[in-house]
């Protein structure tokens, strides 16, 4: 057990290592530079590229650039080149609003898609698994913003509540119950639409898995002994099922940081995925590459735990 | 008469075909009997089997004629609750793959304990004592530790030990074996069916032994019934099939077996293959192969001809 | 047993290519059906789409700009008194409406099909080409090793190479020269055989080829994908070409493991070594013994890729970084139209839908394939 955390430790250490470069390579090489984005401002004169070039470093070559940008990410003093702000409080602070969305998209994703699933595969064949694998193709299907828009259009013409952005501007003299509503109504959209792809896809996975399950041996054995279709259902087959479900809790890992970046422009919504298009549309490269070293931090911290969780749960593995 | 079945069709659709996997069947089993179901492997004695406890996959299987008398009631005719009531309780199933058929994530214990529950209300500490009580009777050593063992902690024989034990817990009339020592060693084997035949004389059940062995079968049968695509093609006491085969495929099936009086001869075998239960041939289904075939087996589906007591033989070749 | 030996051809199951068997379990599922066949006719429009929207004088023109007629709903008639002949639209209507600057919205819908149509198909064809090619050289040669004299070689060419692209050509060319050399030395002992061998550190073995395309993998998966897209795209200049490229080249993880896992249980299979024990050659054996195995699995994915593809594209073109205007795409035409979202509904809801119907078909028809593919449901029947 020891040995295999520590092995996948370092494997996982290399792993990053070589994304930092990589992902370093992908902005460095590609053609332009920032200091070039707009040459017809009038506060870009050559000395001023020239003392921006100095001051980040752009003049030396790529791996003097690479060490400097990574010592200055783990001591936390990066600044972003757009505003000299420190990039790790920026990210922090829309991090901390995109996380309700991610919760109430995982919530939603998860809370929902287990009973559906479970049911078309116990019923397979039938009109309720046939309509839900249906719908789920649509909504693995249907563009993302071209659903935000049929979801805006629903709700402010039959509820006429305001969903774009976090809140309404301008209630801050209204009641507390308002407030809340108010805020409520602006997270659940954004959060439906997030957790859309994610119920079609897990329902539908349930749903497999559930099926192949069903199929084994042990199954059968468990009706042979006579116990009620309840208890080989939900005993027997899922608990074999949900294996591989405990894996992916580490998987969600890596949407903390993603956000969406097109339903966070659509709603408005200053988080993180906003953060992300703004940067790349400025080639704000230290926010970038933060951005994107975190998740890849937290992509390997998630098949890490997805590795361990599988250990704990399936008493055929021992190490 | 424990279990009685009649005339029982069983078939599974495809998307245009109709697999004939069971084509009228009858067979009985009497009290403290043990029977044998013998024949080539797609031959239709899994299907059988399973039927009696309701337990092929429906659809695309799908009971056509028949019944299955336990008791004299037509298990068929059960409602899924009075279905639950007979599984384990009065008819209990060993199946052929230990490895597969007992749950992985689930401990022994558990699952034995499973068996009893579902059946009877036991306290803890009865049942706990109920569970060691009966690895103990399957021989299985230090019962107490192995209670909390997962299934891929123990060795093939050992589980198949434990499925027997699961068919035990609730002392059911009849035990339905289907293969249970194809998957085992060959050692192991002949342990497990000594333990069956113990278990059997000790608590006088039924067993209906479902394999295509046929040493198997002279060691532990009373009655047999040789099945050939889908029909009963013999039936008879075990002297009477070993020593006085009258249909040609158990005559060409016991001559397939190596014996020692003919060491270094050829084996024989019988030509061909058991056909597609989707496409038999007309008339008998063995006639393809039947080194006796004449014109009218390609036509005339053969009834059952008496040869004894008891001795029936579905050809009508030797039956003269 | 010579008397009766024709009546041993007992009827057993008509024989069927796979093929045949394929086609016929397919035929089982209609919503498959249905998606092959909105797939023939979105395939059919975008060929003519692209035929007809292109040229010099096209017979629907996308990029006519007719300010007086904006924003007309669909199947509105146009005013003919206030356009110039040659502005009127082809079919006399405006079946799809026209836009914020009176352009048809039909005629940019047809140029968008074509659009949609390569990207998805080339960007996958990039994909599975190079997930084809890495995953079979891990599962086929994953085994062997890399030596140290590998790396070093190789480290010493590339080294000359950034050098000699930096401009010192000296030391450039003095690198890759030596590193030439090495090789030139490399083959010569091979040929040679024993006599020449090179000291045996450097033959240690390193590390083995399937653990560094496994690590390629790993490394790849690591980048939030759309992200990844998005970054790229909007660093190198906007091209429709390049989008197809970024997006294949950022979607072959997936296809890599498939083939891997296929070629690695396929080469421990009988018939494998079979065809090694007679000689055949390992390209041979690839192409010919073990591709056409591998290829269903991946032919599935493939097309589940097209419609993530074309989602992808779809989705970038929404944000502003996808083929750049004049030139007409399904998201950039729902992208024009959400300010009008409430005023001009159609500029949304008629790309969307288009996006929607071509994705569904593509999934609908990936899925039926697996399903017609897979086995233990055939079995299951």
């Amino acid at each position: 057990m020891v040995s295999f955390i520590g092995r996948s430790m370092v494997q996982k250490t290399v792993t990053l290592f070589f994304v930092s470069i990589v992902s370093f390579l992908i902005i460095h090489l590609a053609p332009g530079e920032p200091s070039q984005v707009d040459p017809l401002n009038p506060k870009f004169t050559p000395e001023m590229v020239e003392r921006f070039r100095k001051e980040f470093h752009l003049d030396k070559p790529l791996y003097v650039q690479y060490i400097y940008f990574y010592r200055d990410l783990f001591t936390g003093k990066i600044v972003s080149w757009k505003d000299n702000q420190s990039v790790l409080i920026k990210i922090w602070e829309r991090f901390l609003n995109s996380l309700p969305l991610f919760i109430v998209g995982t919530i939603l994703t998860w809370t929902l898609s287990f009973p559906v699933g479970i049911r078309s595969a116990i019923f397979r064949g039938g009109l309720y698994d046939r309509s839900a694998t249906f719908l789920s193709y649509l909504l693995i299907s249907i563009p993302g913003f071209f659903f935000a828009y049929i979801l805006i259009i629903l709700v402010v013409t039959t509820l006429h509540v305001p969903v774009i952005g976090m809140e309404t501007f301008g209630l801050g003299a209204s009641s507390w119950g308002n407030m809340l509503m108010d805020r409520i109504w602006h997270l659940l959209i954004p959060s439906v639409l997030g957790a859309t792809g994610g119920i079609a896809v897990l329902s539908r996975y349930v749903r497999s898995q559930m099926l192949e399950v069903e199929g084994q041996d042990y199954v059968r054995t468990a009706r042979a002994k006579g116990l009620p279709p309840d208890q080989v259902h939900y005993k027997h087959a899922l608990r074999n099922a949900l294996l591989p479900f405990v894996t992916m809790f580490g998987l969600i890992l890596p949407g903390l940081i993603g956000g969406s970046v097109i339903i966070e422009s659509i709603f408005s919504w200053p988080g993180m995925g906003r953060m992300a298009y703004e940067a790349i549309l400025a080639r704000d490269y230290p926010i970038i590459l933060t951005v994107n070293f975190i998740s890849a931090v937290l992509v390997l911290a998630g098949t890490f735990i997805s590795d361990i969780l599988y250990l704990v749960v399936d008493p055929r593995i021992r190490l | 008469m424990l279990l009685s079945v009649q005339d029982l069709k069983v078939y599974f659709r495809g998307r245009d075909t109709v697999a004939r996997a069971v084509d009228g069947i009858s067979f009985d089993i009497r009290h403290g009997e043990t029977v044998c179901l013998v024949g080539e492997s797609g031959c239709g004695k899994t299907v059988s089997a399973l039927t009696i406890l309701d337990l092929i996959p429906r659809p695309p299987g799908e009971v056509m004629a028949g019944k299955v008398l336990f008791k004299g009631t037509d298990l068929l005719k059960l409602d899924d609750v009075g279905m639950q009531k007979i599984r384990g309780n009065h008819i209990a199933m060993v199946f052929q793959e230990p490895l597969t058929s007992l749950n992985p994530v689930f401990t022994i214990g558990n699952q034995i304990a499973e068996a009893i529950l579902v059946h009877e209300e036991v306290g803890s500490e009865e049942l706990r004592k109920r569970c060691i009580q009966l690895l103990k009777d399957i021989g299985i050593p230090s019962p107490e530790q192995r209670l909390k063992d997962y299934p891929h902690q123990m060795s093939g024989g050992q589980r198949q030990r434990v499925m027997i034990a699961m068919a035990l817990a609730c002392n059911p009339e009849l035990i339905i074996a289907d293969e249970p020592t194809t998957a085992l060693d060959v050692t192991v084997q002949a342990q497990i069916l000594n333990l069956m035949q113990s278990i059997q004389q000790t608590s006088a059940m039924s067993v209906l032994y479902i394999t295509h062995d046929l040493g198997v079968v002279a060691n532990i049968a009373d009655r047999v019934y040789v099945m050939y695509a889908g029909i009963i093609a013999e039936q008879g006491d075990t002297a009477q099939i070993f020593n006085n085969p009258r249909h040609p495929y158990t005559q060409g099936l016991l001559a397939s077996l190596p014996s020692r009086s003919r060491r270094g001869e050829r084996l024989h075998s019988i030509p061909g293959k058991v056909p597609d239960p989707a496409y038999k041939p007309p008339g008998c289904p063995f006639h393809p192969r039947c080194p006796l075939a004449i014109e009218s087996c390609k036509i005339q589906f053969p009834d059952m001809v008496e040869h004894g007591e008891g001795h029936l033989s579905r050809c009508p070749v030797t039956g003269d | 047993m010579t008397h009766n030996q024709y009546t041993l051809e007992s009827p057993s199951a008509p024989r069927r290519t796979r093929l045949r068997e394929l086609w016929q379990l397919f035929r089982e599922n209609k919503l498959a059906i249905l998606g092959l066949i909105i797939f023939v006719l979105f395939f059919m429009t975008a060929v003519s789409g692209v035929i007809l929207t292109s040229g010099q004088r096209p017979v629907f023109d996308p990029a006519m700009v007719r300010l007086q007629e904006k924003l007309l709903p669909p199947l509105t008639r146009p005013h003919l008194e206030s356009l110039h002949p040659t502005e009127v639209p082809t079919l006399g209507i405006y079946l799809f409406g026209t836009d914020d600057l009176g352009r048809d919205v039909f005629a940019r819908m047809l140029q968008g099909a074509w659009v949609s149509l390569t990207v998805g198909f080339v960007a996958v064809g990039i994909s599975v080409l190079v997930g084809i090619f890495m995953g079979g050289i891990a599962g086929y040669f994953g085994q062997e090793y890399i030596c140290l004299d590998h790396i070093l070689i190789a480290f010493i060419l590339s080294a000359g190479g950034t050098l000699l692209s930096i401009g010192s050509i000296g030391s450039g060319s003095a690198c890759l020269g030596v590193g030439l050399l090495c090789i030139v030395y490399r083959l010569f002992s091979k040929i040679l055989g024993e006599k020449l061998q090179s000291p045996g550190l450097l033959h240690k073995k390193a590390i083995s080829i399937d653990t560094i395309i496994m690590r390629a993998v790993d490394i790849m998966l690591c980048f939030p994908s759309f992200f990844l897209i998005l970054t790229v795209v909007a660093l190198v200049p906007a091209s429709m070409y390049n989008i197809m490229i970024v997006i294949g080249l950022t979607s072959w993880m997936g296809t890599t493991r498939f083939v891997r896992a296929e070629f690695l249980s396929l080469r421990e299979q009988d018939f494998v070594t079979a065809a090694k024990a007679l000689g055949v050659g390992n390209f041979r054996i690839i192409f010919r013994h073990m591709m056409p195995n591998a290829v269903a699995p991946v032919l599935v994915s493939a097309t589940i890729g097209i419609a993530t593809a074309i989602l992808t594209e779809a989705g970038l073109s929404f944000l502003g970084f996808g083929v750049p205007p004049p030139h007409a795409t399904w998201g950039n035409i729902l992208s024009d139209g959400k300010r009008f979202i409430f005023d001009a509904p159609w500029l949304t809801f008629i790309p969307g839908i288009g996006i929607l119907i071509v994705v569904l078909c593509f999934n609908l028809f990936g899925e039926g394939l697996r399903d017609a593919m897979n086995p233990k449901l055939r079995e299951r029947g």
